[in-house]
């Protein structure tokens, strides 16, 4: 028995560490986008530790409108979103042309299916999410109409950071933005920290 | 009969005593013992380029790792992302470019050999004994760097009517009233035994001194806090006390009082002539390394008997490997480049946050520090701007480069944000409460936000104790064969002594499993597959 377990662990971490070896010969970025690897990781796969979320499996057209979001103010501006406010001066330093050709050029990179720590999908987590269906689709991949993206590919600590954001009022306040103050609204619906794991347990179980 | 103990004698009859430690330190005491400090790598050596390591990061703990390393016979290979050598020692000087991410700034500061400024590590406190070691084998030109300065100033904004005061007097206006508050208070008959009568007017006396009190025991004023005038050719003139409610109220006390008196804040201290980057120079100058700059890594590789490190160089993915990695990347960038790490190790690597630091320099068009009596050393204020350093070098020539430096993290935290204008403006606000002709003063300025600086992102390391618990020794260790380094790997973040005290760790470490292959690699193999 024992043998097993040991074994069926083995097999495990030997799949989790084929999930990782992605390699980045197939996918060269352009010298005057390397800069945004060393916060977003090197593929774009996101990283915890610089609070930089992942890229990878998000459409050209939402990752447009972020970068434009950033750049005008509509995000991170609020003085406890660290991380917004790094962000938006790299925003300000990109050209209507180069901010369009890097979101096209990252929405070509490869998803990266490895999320950071799936949670139990639950009959609280789908309640929950029934709200969020209208908009994000009941697939939970986004839908442009209603400016809603594709949530199945993002690391759970961004989503129950970003969730926190919309509920403490530092993302979403700004009149000119509408998706924003919709989310903002949206969210009432969730009322403790365990809400937000379910729900976002629910979103990562419909990869 | 008198019988006279040799010393080491005396040292027997103590070690029977007191164990071993006491020997130790009665032998350090009695001059037995050699006192110099265990600082060389001493590997041993392998066949001339028979075995390769791969150094990630060109800042001093990679430096320093391959100093060691090619003179035992290692061939070593250096990948630095950014484009330069040095990593956080950083001098910066007129022309070059602050490579700060989303605001990239150029230095206009006059070409000077004393208009340079030391963006990161500036002092050198004695006790780093690796750094010493360095710095002497290099034969690194060296000054006394002033890092407390009596006659600066001390400015508090809920203190004083927000008016400047010197160092000196606060200090002594604090010390005789503690002294005289201390000797009032003082009743012999709270004292037991054995606090003897001559204990208790020893110490009344102590505190007389201690204080500058009269012959009352109370404290009028001292010559300590500087003269209000005279002193030469006129009888000098003591100031007035200051209220020690003033006192109280300020936060000077708090710790920027006692700063001086700190480990590794303590005089005398010492800095590099010229600007700290000459001691990257004395390594870059002592090794033969290959250092590839604007090489940044995309994958790191475990493998059983070696480490392949992907990168990218003028366009194109390379590939190296190497039968050992050092890496110095800062963990919270490792974490977000592809690798085949253990998960326990990974989670590491991302769990330690990065901290914030911020340090300006502004190019004055004229010493005018020197016209208020101060050479070297910085004022404090409770504002964000923290230290207002006066350049230590350079004296009584026309400019000088002043620094603004500030380790609050809510106060870098706020400069942080703004862009390279607005922080010269904010710090030239805050600066008029000690200097307030100091904005016609100002030439040009550069800033760095360490924590938004591109390819580092962070300074320092912030463990707290559960984090040293959990991971510190999962990262000390090497995983496989790759070890990660830098000041970021030792109890002494954000300063070059962690940095060498880290490499040293992980060369003998090498050494070890080097001349003793077969076991260390089991134990490598199983400390991979643990996780």
């Amino acid at each position: 028995m024992i043998r097993l377990i040991r074994f069926s662990r083995m097999l495990v971490l030997s799949f989790l560490v084929t999930q990782q070896t992605v390699y980045a010969d197939d996918h060269p970025i352009p010298d005057e986008y390397v800069y945004c690897t060393v916060c977003h990781g090197i593929l774009f796969g996101g990283n915890v530790a610089t609070a930089a979320p992942k890229l990878t499996g998000l459409s050209a057209w939402y990752i447009e409108s972020q970068l434009r979001a950033f750049r005008d103010g509509l995000r991170g501006t609020h003085i406890e979103d660290l991380a917004g406010l790094e962000m938006r001066p790299m925003a300000e330093m990109l050209s209507e042309e180069r901010l369009s050709q890097v979101s096209r050029l990252v929405a070509t990179l490869p998803n990266q299916n490895q999320l950071d720590n799936p949670g139990k999908r639950t009959e609280r987590g789908k309640q929950l999410y029934s709200g969020c269906g209208a908009c994000h689709g009941a697939d939970g991949r986004g839908n442009q109409q209603f400016a809603a993206p594709n949530l199945v590919t993002q690391d759970s600590w961004y989503l129950i950071k970003q969730l926190n954001n919309y509920r403490n009022n530092i993302r979403g306040t700004q009149d000119r933005d509408i998706p924003g103050r919709q989310m903002r609204s949206a969210v009432s619906g969730l009322e403790s920290e365990q809400d937000l794991i379910d729900v976002v347990s629910f979103i990562q179980s419909m990869q | 009969m008198i019988r006279e103990f040799s010393r080491r004698q005396f040292l027997n009859a103590i070690g029977s005593a007191g164990g071993s430690a006491a020997v130790y330190q009665s032998a350090l005491a009695l001059g037995l013992l050699s006192t110099s400090h265990n600082v060389r790598a001493s590997l041993k050596p392998v066949p001339e380029a028979s075995k390769k390591v791969i150094l990630l990061g060109a800042g001093l703990a990679s430096l320093t790792s391959a100093y060691e390393l090619e003179r035992a016979g290692y061939e070593c290979t250096i990948l630095e992302a950014s484009h330069r050598i040095g990593g956080r020692s950083l001098t910066i000087r007129g022309g070059d470019t602050v490579d700060e991410l989303g605001y990239p700034q150029k230095c206009d500061f006059d070409k000077n050999k004393d208009l340079f400024f030391n963006a990161g590590p500036s002092r050198i406190p004695i006790h780093h004994h690796h750094l010493m070691h360095y710095l002497r084998t290099f034969q690194i030109p060296l000054e006394v760097f002033t890092n407390n300065n009596r006659n600066a100033w001390v400015h508090d904004t809920k203190a004083f009517g927000g008016k400047r005061m010197r160092i000196k007097q606060y200090t002594a206006d604090a010390r005789g009233f503690m002294a005289e508050l201390s000797s009032k208070s003082l009743n012999r008959n709270d004292f037991d035994r054995p606090f003897t009568d001559n204990d208790f007017e020893r110490f009344q006396a102590f505190l007389k001194s201690y204080g500058d009190l009269d012959e009352n025991a109370l404290y009028k004023g001292s010559s300590r806090a500087g003269y209000q005038s005279g002193g030469m050719i006129t009888p000098a003139i003591k100031k007035t006390p200051i209220d020690f409610r003033e006192i109280l109220n300020s936060s000077f006390w708090e710790h920027r009082m006692h700063w001086a008196q700190s480990e590794d804040q303590s005089a005398p201290m010492l800095t590099a002539t010229g600007g700290m980057d000459t001691i990257i120079d004395g390594f870059v100058d002592n090794i033969d390394s290959k250092i590839l700059l604007n090489a940044q890594v995309q994958n790191v590789q475990l493998h059983e008997h070696s480490v392949s490190v992907s990168y990218r160089h003028e366009g194109q993915l390379k590939q190296v490997s190497g039968d050992y990695c050092f890496n110095s990347i800062p963990k919270h960038i490792m974490s977000g480049i592809p690798n085949n790490f253990p998960r326990d190790y990974q989670t590491a690597l991302s769990s330690i946050p990065r901290g914030l630091l911020f340090k300006m320099g502004i190019q004055m068009n004229k010493r005018f520090w020197e016209d208020e009596d101060i050479y070297g050393g910085f004022s404090w204020s409770d504002q964000d701007i923290e230290q207002l350093w006066y350049p230590p070098h350079g004296l009584f020539s026309k400019k000088g480069i002043m620094i603004v430096y500030m380790f609050n993290d809510e106060a870098t935290y706020r400069f942080g944000l703004l862009n390279p204008q607005q922080r010269l403006e904010k710090a030239l606000h805050e600066a008029e409460a000690i200097h307030p002709d100091i904005r016609k003063y100002v030439d040009s300025a550069v800033s760095v936000p360490w924590h938004r600086m591109n390819h580092t992102m962070g300074c320092t390391a912030k463990w707290t104790p559960e984090l040293r618990d959990q991971w510190f020794k999962r990262l000390q260790e090497p995983v496989g064969r790759h070890y990660m380094i830098g000041d970021q790997i030792s109890y002494h973040p954000g300063w070059q002594e962690g940095a060498f005290g880290s490499a040293h760790f992980a060369l003998s470490h090498l050494n070890a499993r080097q001349h003793n292959e077969i076991t260390t690699h089991v134990n490598a193999i199983n400390h991979g597959q643990g996780a």
